[in-house]
């Protein structure tokens, strides 16, 4: 391959990313201007790619008459110790119910009923009011098939296994993002795509901890390339632990993702290596259903200070919620560790805090605009929703929700733009950065010197 | 280079390579089809020759394989259980088995077979 | 090899940059609850950085690091090797063409899935509001133990039938069509019908249950094709009976 040589593309609308973000995005977009040529990019096979197609245990929402908007407003910037963006905190939660309606009746979603056929909601920790939307214990998988599956119902295009490297700025002078430069993993090549409007759904990803949930190739991509490009980033301090990542061994690939909140939520029981529930000492009256920062902490510090498990763990203990109520309700949690060798309806089960999410991330108003012009973000890679702690269930409901907000002000944006030319100089320049980093290109050579034959 | 092909050809029908390390249930299936080709040619002979004891028990041998597993399909079709269908092919390789040595061996007599 | 190890043979080669088809070994020293996730990431990054795998959330939800072990198709992620001998061959999913090593293309895949409209198209009262439908009521009984599928192509790999006529729908796209075809909120049931009982779908199943025996997820591709057979049967009869006793030519 030459230096620096790639193919151009055109777009109105490029997406980065297929997860709850992405897709709702495109679907929003389309809904608002069938006509729009709207692209969507992945790092990894569409729909499969991410994190919400990880979220086990739901989506909050207020749906119920004696809920309200304003409880799960009030929870939300609780938990956030009230350093969050009120606004987007406001816009959250006022446009969940919407959000997940259109994600049954447009998506065809089926989430979880209670018995006389309305919508279940379960309970979560940190919350005054059980209101997680569910499907079963793995609620991702029923969310990204469906909304995947729409998007290849409307044929927009997806490109599959390219990586966004680096984000356009136009040719001009108006410090506008013109799009982004894509790597197509598969073959090595460039594909400069030139945009009128450019999201960031690429998601978060702290990879970099010893024990993180999420999934292996996200590297905060989104906020790196925000950030190069000249973006405003804001709370990038705020990392959320998850209080029960599943200890198998240390360096293992499954150590560290996540046992559901709702085993929380349902009541069960965090106890030290002493088998002491230790939640006594930290939230007396919240116990193991307090928020996800406290449960985090309270774990880190038993491990830390030597009451910790054998492996540097704590246990997660459900036994006593009955086997066959742990069955029933955590079918994907008791499969999964019984495929590991532990009986998680029956005996204590080895946890860790793991990295699992990033409040922090590219400074938004509530139409998702970033403080470049035509680059939005949504999701993992926009900050300021959560403030210091996000909500578990808030998640998927933060990436749908803005998803949408970001694809109807991007349709909205494109619409009658003209195209802004990117500037050919920086496009070159990111070719090159990635290609220097490859060194002399051994690495990529198929016979393996090491390999014993 | 990575280019995408599409689907994959059809593959001639000489290549097997279908029938790889598989499970229980194809292997019947295979068996059953097997047999019917195996009596279509073992048959005439049989009519030919039909006190032939060797090709008696062939064929004898051969239906009840082939009904059985045809049992199961036509089971299976009408809605047995999918997740319970290797015991159903165990209960009824095992009921063909005995239906075989009952009428081989203990009817010896009747059918003049040894 | 190493004393103590697990031989690994992995398949690669084959494709168009790397065309000599060939099983390379690698030793790996086992761990407890290693998987072969933690094997194939374990000889990238001390023994052959070449080696080509895809995954992606490492827990059985994804759907991304789908492989042959030892002949059977399964997931990477949740597989320990304690239960797979001294001697592992791993391999790329049958039936799919392979774009390096033991990633493959999972076009013929989503095609299947694309054949059969594998997406709701709501009825006008399913696209106004959730519908109220009670978790006992008798589609969700059908459709719920056929939901969880996370397309992962080990089901599309075990089909023999597949492997004889990449033609064929497949289980995944057909667990999918079944699915949408109970579900009382679709408005394009008799399409999709029509779709499936033509020449490459259910009848082509010869129900030898590999895709229900492979399933990771414990779905049944198999039963949801019984259930299509049926549901198929049953409208032709009826189409049959109303043609004798309107007169119509069977099928118009």
């Amino acid at each position: 391959m030459s230096n620096s040589a790639f193919q151009v593309r055109k777009c109105d609308v490029l997406i980065l990313g297929s997860g709850g973000a992405g897709l709702l995005a495109a679907l929003a977009a389309y809904e608002a201007d069938p006509a729009l040529d709207i692209l969507i990019a992945v790092k990894g096979l569409f729909g499969k790619s991410g994190c919400t197609r990880m979220v086990q245990g739901g989506y909050n929402v207020a749906l119920s008459d004696s809920d309200s908007v304003e409880n799960h407003f009030m929870d939300t910037v609780r938990a956030g110790a009230w350093l969050n963006d009120q606004d987007l905190a406001w816009e959250l939660v006022s446009r969940a119910p919407g959000c997940i309606r259109r994600l049954e009746t447009v998506c065809g979603a089926f989430f979880d009923r209670s018995p006389d056929g309305e919508i279940h909601q379960k309970a979560f920790a940190g919350q005054s009011f059980d209101r997680t939307v569910h499907k079963g214990d793995l609620t991702g998988i029923e969310l990204t098939n469906r909304a995947s599956e729409q998007i290849i119902r409307r044929g927009i295009p997806v490109l599959e296994e390219r990586r966004a490297i680096a984000l356009l700025p136009d040719s001009g002078a108006g410090g506008r993002v013109a799009g982004s430069m894509l790597l197509d993993i598969r073959s090595g090549e460039f594909t400069a795509v030139n945009a009128k409007c450019t999201l960031l759904a690429t998601g978060g990803g702290p990879t970099f901890y010893k024990y993180s949930a999420c999934a292996q190739e996200l590297a905060t991509d989104g906020m790196a390339m925000a950030w190069e490009a000249g973006a405003d980033l804001c709370d990038m301090e705020m990392v959320q632990f998850h209080p029960t990542g599943i200890l198998t061994g240390e360096g293992l690939q499954i150590t560290g993702t996540l046992l559901e909140e709702g085993l929380r939520g349902a009541g069960g029981h965090l106890l030290n290596g002493r088998g002491e529930r230790y939640m006594e000492r930290y939230d007396p009256e919240r116990m193991e259903r307090s928020t996800r920062d406290l449960v985090a902490r309270a774990g880190y510090t038993e491990i830390k200070e030597g009451r910790g498990t054998e492996n540097g763990g704590v246990f997660i203990d459900v036994s006593h919620l009955g086997a066959d109520f742990v069955r029933k309700n955590f079918r994907g949690m008791v499969d999964r560790c019984a495929d590991l060798g532990f009986d998680l309806a029956g005996a204590p089960v080895e946890v860790s805090p793991t990295a699992h999410y990033m409040m922090g991330g590219a400074k938004i108003d509530t139409g998702c605009r970033t403080s470049l012009p035509g680059l939005f973000a949504a999701g993992e890679d926009a900050g300021g929703t959560h403030g210091a702690n996000r909500l578990g269930g808030n998640g998927v409901a933060n990436s749908t929700v803005f998803g949408e907000v970001a694809g109807r002000e991007m349709a909205a944006e494109a619409g009658g733009a003209p195209f802004e030319s990117f500037d050919r100089g920086s496009a070159e320049a990111s070719v090159e950065e990635a290609l220097a980093a490859l060194g002399d290109g051994t690495l990529l050579i198929p016979s393996a010197p090491r390999s014993r034959s | 280079m990575a280019s995408l092909s599409g689907p994959p050809a059809r593959p001639p029908f000489w290549n097997l390579s279908a029938w790889r390390a598989m499970y229980p249930g194809m292997w019947a299936w295979v068996i059953q089809r097997l047999s019917a080709v195996v009596l279509l040619v073992i048959f005439p002979f049989h009519v030919l020759n039909p006190y032939n004891k060797w090709l008696r028990i062939a064929v004898l041998a051969l239906v009840i394989l082939h009904g059985m597993h045809g049992l199961k399909v036509i089971f299976t079709d009408f809605g047995f259980p999918a997740r319970h269908q290797r015991k159903l092919l165990w209960v009824l390789t095992a009921l063909g088995a005995a239906a075989f040595f009952w009428l081989a061996y203990l009817r010896k007599a009747f059918w003049g077979f040894f | 090899m190493v004393g103590g190890g697990v031989i690994f043979r992995v398949r690669r080669g084959g494709e168009a940059g790397d065309p000599q088809e060939r099983y390379q070994t690698y030793a790996i020293t086992p761990r407890p609850r290693m998987t072969v996730l933690d094997v194939l990431t374990s000889i990238q990054s001390e023994q052959d950085a070449s080696l080509v795998f895809r995954y992606s959330c490492r827990v059985g939800m994804c759907g991304t690091c789908a492989l042959r072990v030892n002949g059977r198709p399964r997931w990477a992620c949740r597989t320990l090797i304690t239960e797979l001998g001294e001697s592992v061959t791993l391999e790329p999913l049958a039936n799919f063409p392979i774009i390096r090593d033991l990633a493959v293309d999972m076009t013929p895949f989503s095609d299947g899935l694309k054949r059969v409209r594998a997406w709701a198209e709501p009825t006008e009262a399913a696209a106004s509001a959730p519908a109220r439908i009670p978790p006992s009521s008798r589609e969700r009984v059908r459709i719920d133990p056929h939901i969880e599928c996370i397309t992962c192509g080990i089901c599309y790999s075990a089909c023999s039938m597949l492997g004889h006529d990449p033609a064929f729908l497949g289980p995944a796209a057909l667990n999918r069509a079944y699915t949408l075809v109970c579900d009382s909120r679709d408005a394009a049931s008799a399409e999709r019908l029509a779709e499936v009982s033509g020449e490459q779908g259910i009848w082509r199943c010869h129900s030898q249950f590999n895709c229900t025996e492979a399933c990771p997820k414990g779905i049944s591709p198999a039963t949801a094709i019984q259930g299509l057979k049926r549901q198929a049967a049953a409208s032709g009869a009826k189409s049959f009976v109303s043609s004798i006793i309107g007169g119509r030519a069977p099928g118009a």
